[in-house]
């Protein structure tokens, strides 16, 4: 387990640290049993998808430097150190997809896949590769392909380290004995 | 063709599966050439609306809204639901919440009654307009949640605010056609994008007393069977009120919905309320005259006017007659003069003879003017010398009198409709007289009748059902569809249609709630 930077304070090897997505999504089932889903979905027509954190195990001293920036600024960022997934669609013309999220920093750099076949991926803020190139800015997750993506439904895969902007939801301080005490610190991407 | 293209796209056939917009024809105009590069090659690119209709019936929807109020997009700020509502010949309806207090109507500009508000929907990659309108009164509440409502209607609001009294709309409008009627009266309530198909011309006078555009509007539609749609786009539309009901002449109703895509189907029965019915339509006024008995007339006297007697101001009578002398012109040695007599009550000349016995002379033959009411005077002219000496005139009138009276006489044009197999089936259920003065003919007068039959009989069946978000479906439409525990297996025409979306913590729910008639 790596540590969780979560605005300017360290918190080292949380255990029982929990990230879930919550997809943007609702369902109803139709009379005959089907399911209708209903998407949230961005300027670009992808989907919308939503992180949720629980962070168990905080010391005290980390749990007040967190309270503390969190009420300062209200929203923090967060970097678990854990690469998640993201499926885009291509409609063979655009070459310009937003990630929903920043990258973690220059490193690691992300996995791009378009049609199962990898490319040469550049973390940078140009925005003119070649075929077979792509750019990520780190700064506002915009990735430039050198050839526009097919359109093919989910045919982008990304694999990336992401930086959430999260909000501190509610933190929790629960007595195990009279003298420990154990923080959980719930927060949630904006 | 270097430079531009003119595009037109049509429908020209419809598709089984998806009959709406699933064919389309496209013909490409070069419009202009260059030297040496005489438009050989031509790039189209046609977006095919079957698309579209395909996204709207997927089980798997990405659904993004964007409303912008006076050009400020305010999407990211709508929270709870939206809300949007077209009834068939009603105005279109809205309602939304924005959380974001940069919103407040006290303090932001943009949020004000009659600001344009519009809403696009994309649904799985595709545009559709939903609404065009504008606000009717914003409204912000603090619980400590802040909200702002926004209701709004389409510019149909215009025509309902709008009072007024219009005389003689065929006089002002550009044509006595009632489709340039209709144009006028929605012009006086400055709306002016309308689409408005060719109607006949009115032939008798259409004025309105103190009402609404709308109800003006309403009734100039009626009589051509027509109802009144604003837009997506904010356009007025005339829609003719046919039912679709007919498979030989709409093999393929306009959608199909069968269990798999219906999340709540409910049907519901009522009786029929009216199978026969009287339509009154214009009045026409006629004058009958009445004559009374008739009785000869008979006089013979003499006039005699001294040498300084004034011809030019005589008044005199005889009997029932009135006589007159007047002055017609000045010779050098007469004064010229026409004498009229004339009969109070009904009189008919027959014979007669004027004679000047003295100091003058006779210009011409009694003759006699008839006027309107069969009323006959006798006129003559003479002349009397100058220097005027001593004149007189002998004249004999024969004829007949007979009174005449009139009376004022109103027919009103009518139709009485019946449904001779509905009353078979359900009773006789008389539905009294209506009135439509600007129905001008007997056929008229049926086909609204026939139509206010037909009206009654949808509550026999009406079904209202929930499908997934789908802003391709339009009132007036037709839609069939098929439930196996109600045993619903029939078309409908879709009166209602109604858009919900819900923005609950951030995930969306869309559906589409339609209220569909059967007419039997």
């Amino acid at each position: 387990m790596t540590d969780i930077a979560i605005g300017n304070t360290t918190i080292s090897n949380p255990i029982n640290y929990i990230h879930s997505p919550a997809k943007m999504e609702t369902y109803n089932r139709s009379l005959n049993g089907k399911m209708i889903v209903n998407r949230s979905v961005n300027g670009e027509d992808q989907p919308v998808s939503k992180y949720h954190f629980e962070i168990p195990g905080l010391v005290e001293s980390e749990m007040f430097l967190v309270k503390e920036e969190a009420i300062k600024k209200g929203n923090l960022y967060l970097i678990d150190y854990h690469k998640i997934i993201e499926v885009m669609s291509g409609d063979g013309t655009t070459k310009s997809f937003t990630l929903q999220r920043f990258l973690s920093g220059d490193t690691p750099v992300p996995e791009i896949e378009v049609n199962d076949t990898g490319l040469t991926e550049t973390v940078t803020t140009a925005t003119d590769p070649t075929a077979g190139n792509v750019f990520v800015n780190k700064d506002t997750g915009v990735m430039t392909f050198g050839t526009a993506p097919t359109d093919v439904d989910n045919n982008i895969v990304i694999k990336y380290e992401p930086k959430y902007t999260v909000h501190v939801i509610s933190y929790e301080h629960m007595f195990l004995f009279s003298t420990t005490a154990r923080y959980t610190l719930i927060c949630e991407e904006v | 063709m270097l430079y531009s293209i003119g595009c037109t796209a049509r429908i020209n056939a419809q598709d089984p599966t998806y009959p709406t917009y699933k064919a389309i024809a496209c013909t490409a105009h070069m419009t202009a050439n260059n030297t040496g590069f005489p438009g050989a090659l031509i790039d189209c690119t046609a977006t095919i609306t079957g698309i579209i209709v395909a996204a709207c019936r997927s089980y798997n929807q990405g659904i993004r809204l964007v409303v912008t109020i006076d050009d400020v997009n305010v999407s990211a700020s709508l929270v709870g639901s939206l809300n949007i509502q077209h009834d068939k010949n009603q105005i279109s309806d809205v309602t939304l919440y924005l959380g974001d207090t940069e919103y407040s109507p006290r303090t932001n500009s943009h949020i004000d009654i009659d600001k344009i508000i519009v809403i696009t929907a994309y649904i799985n990659g595709y545009e559709k307009k939903l609404f065009t309108g504008s606000l009717d009164k914003p409204s912000a509440v603090n619980t400590p949640d802040f909200l702002v409502t926004i209701t709004a209607r389409d510019y149909g609001k215009k025509l309902l605010d709008k009072k007024t009294t219009v005389v003689s709309v065929q006089d002002l409008a550009d044509t006595t056609k009632r489709n340039d009627l209709i144009k006028y009266l929605a012009s006086v309530a400055s709306v002016t994008d309308v689409d408005i198909p060719e109607m006949d011309a009115v032939t008798i006078d259409n004025s309105f007393t103190h009402q609404t555009v709308w109800d003006m509007i309403q009734k100039e539609a009626m009589v051509e069977l027509y109802w009144i749609k604003f837009d997506e786009e904010g356009n007025l539309k005339l829609l003719l009120d046919e039912i679709k009901s007919d498979t030989e002449l709409y093999p393929n109703p306009d959608w199909t919905y069968t269990e798999d895509r219906i999340t709540r189907l409910g049907y519901e029965k009522d009786e029929v309320k009216i199978n026969k019915i009287i339509v009154l339509g214009k009045t026409t006024s006629s004058r009958i005259p009445n004559y009374g008995e008739k009785n000869d007339v008979f006089v013979s006297d003499t006039i005699t006017w001294g040498a300084e007697e004034n011809i030019y101001d005589y008044t005199g009578s005889s009997g029932l007659f009135t006589i007159t002398a007047k002055g017609t012109g000045t010779g050098t040695s007469y004064f010229d003069y026409v004498l009229t007599f004339s009969y109070s009550g009904g009189f008919k000349f027959k014979n007669g003879a004027v004679t000047v016995s003295a100091g003058g002379f006779l210009g011409g033959k009694l003759d006699k003017v008839t006027s309107r009411d069969s009323l006959q005077s006798v006129y003559v002219s003479f002349y009397a010398k100058r220097p005027r000496v001593s004149t007189t005139i002998e004249y004999v009138i024969e004829g007949t009198s007979q009174s005449v009276t009139y009376e004022e006489r109103y027919d009103q044009i009518s139709a009485s409709v019946t449904d001779p197999n509905s009353i078979v089936k359900y009773g006789e259920r008389d539905g009294g007289s209506i009135e439509y003065p600007l129905l001008e003919t007997v056929e008229q007068c049926t086909a609204v009748g026939s139509k206010i039959i037909r009206d009654s009989h949808r509550l026999l069946g009406q079904t209202d059902f929930n499908i997934p978000f789908n802003p391709l479906v339009k009132t007036g439409q037709t839609i069939l569809i098929t439930d196996t525990k109600i045993g619903v297996n029939e078309r409908y025409y879709i009166e209602s249609v109604n858009h919900n979306v819900g923005f609950g913590d951030g995930k969306v729910n869309a559906e589409t709630v339609l209220g569909g008639v059967l007419y039997v």
